[in-house]
């Protein structure tokens, strides 16, 4: 207990006042929190909406994404050292074809 | 701390406002209404700009919610925008609209009429003493002598240290003592203990 302690309590408001003031704040943060119901009740209404467009985005979001690890990663194509060309997704005849400096055997081009 | 279903946490009141929860911001604001005037009251030095200003920084606390970003500590947070609110009044020295709380008699209980009186009284000397100090030194000696806050909480609320909210209050306990003056203490002291 604090025995140099001020009584400072008839500076405290009475309750007649605090509740004056109370509901004076209320009334002017009416419109706020009316607008928060009103935009909590519309997010839980539009989200079953969007639940299958979401769903359908996803899953070919997830389809793209392992078309391109395969083509592109070392480890899931065979743990070979992937080049420059194969990361870059150029098939292999031609890259071959582009690193050898030699014009294109047209009877190879045929067969790829 | 609050705990309970009578009793909620400023966190868990908190998370129902911002989901627009009205019941859970009349409890806050009930909870909050006093501290938020007396550091108006500290800051301005005068009942009816203090209720004005106490009333718009609940108000824009309100709107502005999802700012609070630890709701448990949502007293600081508030204190902050109630002394913001009324550095602004006294800087722009606004004119009121409507009538202030103050110029609203207060109407005495019947047989209560003696003690309203006595307490509108004992009200005016311990304001003008409070007067005699600076704004700090009031906000410190009314969180702690009003409203029950340790030096930990007050240091954390004014950005001082706990060292300076002791020196704080022990100077201005000193300069009210001296402006009450030991007759006014008694009768105060006196008079609260009979009430």
């Amino acid at each position: 207990m604090d025995d140099d302690r001020l009584d400072l309590s008839p500076l405290r408001p009475d309750p007649e006042r605090v509740e004056r003031s109370a509901r004076a704040v209320l009334a002017r943060a009416r419109g706020t929190l009316d607008g928060r119901q009103r935009m909590r009740a519309s997010v839980w209404r539009e989200l079953p909406a969007w639940e299958r467009p979401l769903l359908a985005t996803a899953a070919v979001a997830a389809l793209l994404s392992i078309v391109v690890l395969l083509r592109v990663h070392p480890l899931v194509r065979g743990a070979q050292v992937a080049t420059l060309s194969e990361q870059a997704g150029v098939p292999a005849p031609i890259a071959r074809w582009v690193e050898s400096g030699e014009p294109a055997d047209p009877s190879s081009l045929l067969d790829w | 701390m609050q705990t309970g279903r009578e009793d909620p946490a400023d966190d868990e009141l908190i998370a129902r406002i911002r989901g627009g929860d009205v019941a859970a911001a009349d409890v806050l604001v009930r909870r909050y209404l006093p501290l938020a005037y007396t550091i108006a009251l500290a800051v301005l030095g005068s009942r009816m700009d203090a209720d004005d200003v106490c009333q718009d920084a609940l108000v824009r606390a309100l709107e502005k919610i999802d700012d609070c970003r630890s709701p448990s500590r949502f007293r600081f947070w508030l204190a902050q925008i109630v002394r913001n609110h009324a550095r602004n009044a006294l800087a722009r020295r606004r004119v009121r609209s409507g009538p202030a709380l103050d110029e609203v008699e207060e109407r005495p209980a019947p047989g209560h009429t003696g003690e309203v009186t006595e307490r509108r009284e004992l009200r005016e000397v311990l304001l003008a003493a409070l007067g005699q100090l600076t704004p700090v030194q009031r906000e410190v000696v009314l969180l702690k002598d009003l409203e029950g806050w340790d030096h930990h909480a007050i240091a954390a609320a004014i950005g001082v240290s706990v060292g300076m909210s002791r020196q704080h209050l022990f100077v201005a306990r000193g300069a009210m003592r001296e402006a009450l003056g030991p007759e006014a203490l008694r009768d105060h002291t006196e008079g609260h203990r009979h009430g």
